[in-house]
């Protein structure tokens, strides 16, 4: 029995291949990440009691996402950020994925970024 | 003596004939839990899937607060894949993306290079290349992988030889060895990860089975081998499961601590999960066969 997709499923492959080989293999690798600025910033440490906790609570805990009851944790306070923070979770989505806070939602300054990502690198101490 | 000769030569064109018996369903699905099986999809059917994997069902953010992880999902997939011939089909399939590479667009493609006979082949052997194309926007001057410098920057390929040998109706076994390269890893990570994995399926009744599957990196701080810092974040994959054949449908219910589905996913980043830990999750598959 014939089969009347195989013609058109062969060429889609062969497309397919044909598109993705021109772009071809790298074995790149990112530069380290530059967190010597964060040695200025981090002097004296920046803490989650009076810096970080405003800035989460500006683009975090907000209605519809990480507040009480919300499966993806409760940002409200240091204790319900830190499974997150020792799990690495919140750097990955803030800074290697980029998709947190959500498309759409405000986003954080230049400034408050940098001061998260310090405070992350820094073992995020409370006060 | 016409009789023996007869029979002599039935024998002789019989023989052949069952030696070409193939062996079916060494696993029934074309997927274990993490790893493919050997077992190819017929000419001209579709089959269609959906995978989801929960978010950790106990430790820190699992337990009762999350309903044991059924509030989350850390990965879900949807695709297709259809027998372009009964030794060679292809598929495509959409996953949310668990690792530090979300939204993945993936190209399978299986190819049967052998199958177990009865009185003949003792093994089956499949190869299997997965192609990951992540979508996500391009964000200019992030740290992570999403910087995407290039567009090939996107792009994720594995490779895998699967062989299994079907021992009974009850249980199958299969080995495999993959290859998978990242285009780009962060700094200091490998591009090139090989891995072996073993998967196995024991067969309660004709309905219900048990499924085991292990993926073991064997290189880089992704591979218990490593002494290398990283390593103590990464684990290997390893999924129990119950398949269920309602004869339509195959239903799938595991446990299993790897996050992303796709092998391009987990491979790289099955990070903070730990059996010991609570890291693990529920998971499911449900999958449909149609006619084309």
């Amino acid at each position: 029995m014939k089969n009347s997709l195989l013609v058109p499923c062969s060429f889609i492959l062969l497309f397919g291949i044909s598109t993705i080989l021109p772009f071809g293999c790298t074995s790149d690798q990112l530069p380290p990440p530059s967190l010597e600025f964060c040695d200025s910033l981090n002097t004296p440490p920046i803490l989650y009691d009076g810096n970080i906790d405003a800035i989460v609570n500006t683009y975090c805990a907000v209605t519809g996402c990480h507040l009480s009851g919300f499966p993806d944790g409760d940002f409200q306070s240091y204790a319900g950020m830190l499974s997150r923070l020792d799990n690495g979770k919140i750097n990955t989505r803030v800074f290697a994925q980029g998709d947190m806070p959500p498309a759409g939602s405000p986003k954080m300054t230049q400034e408050e970024m940098d001061q998260f990502q310090c405070w992350i690198s820094n073992n995020y101490p409370e006060n | 003596m016409r009789n023996i000769l007869f029979t002599f030569f039935m024998l002789i064109f019989i023989l052949p004939l069952t030696a070409q018996e193939y062996v079916h369903n060494t696993f029934k699905d074309r997927w274990v839990i993490n790893t493919f099986s050997v077992d190819m999809l017929p000419k001209r059917k579709l089959d269609i899937r959906i995978t989801h994997r929960f978010g950790d069902l106990a430790g820190d953010a699992g337990g009762f607060q999350t309903f044991f992880g059924l509030e989350n999902a850390e990965d879900v997939l949807i695709g297709f894949e259809y027998g372009l011939l009964d030794n060679f089909s292809m598929g495509l399939f959409r996953a949310k993306g668990a690792g530090d590479l979300p939204q993945l667009l993936n190209g399978t493609f299986k190819y049967r290079i052998l199958r177990q006979q009865e009185n003949g082949m003792p093994i089956s052997l499949t190869a299997v290349g997965v192609f990951t194309l992540s979508t996500a926007k391009k964000q200019e001057g992030a740290e992570g992988l999403v910087s995407f410098p290039k567009f090939t920057h996107r792009m994720v390929t594995n490779l895998q030889v699967l062989a299994a040998h079907k021992y009974s109706d009850r249980f199958s076994m299969q080995l495999s060895a993959g290859y998978t390269h990242r285009n780009l890893t962060l700094h200091n990570e490998e591009n090139d990860l090989y891995n072996l994995g073993l998967a196995t399926r024991l067969q309660f009744s004709k309905v219900i089975g048990l499924i085991v599957d292990f993926t073991l990196p064997v290189n880089g701080p992704q591979s218990p081998f490593s002494d290398s810092d990283a390593s103590e974040a990464y684990s290997p994959a390893l999924g129990i499961g119950l398949e269920i054949d309602t004869g339509g449908h195959i239903f799938q219910l595991n446990l299993t601590n790897s996050q992303g589905i796709m092998p391009t996913d987990y491979i790289p980043y099955t990070r903070n999960a730990k059996w010991s830990d609570g890291q693990f999750r529920l998971g499911f598959t449900i999958s449909r066969m149609f006619n084309l």
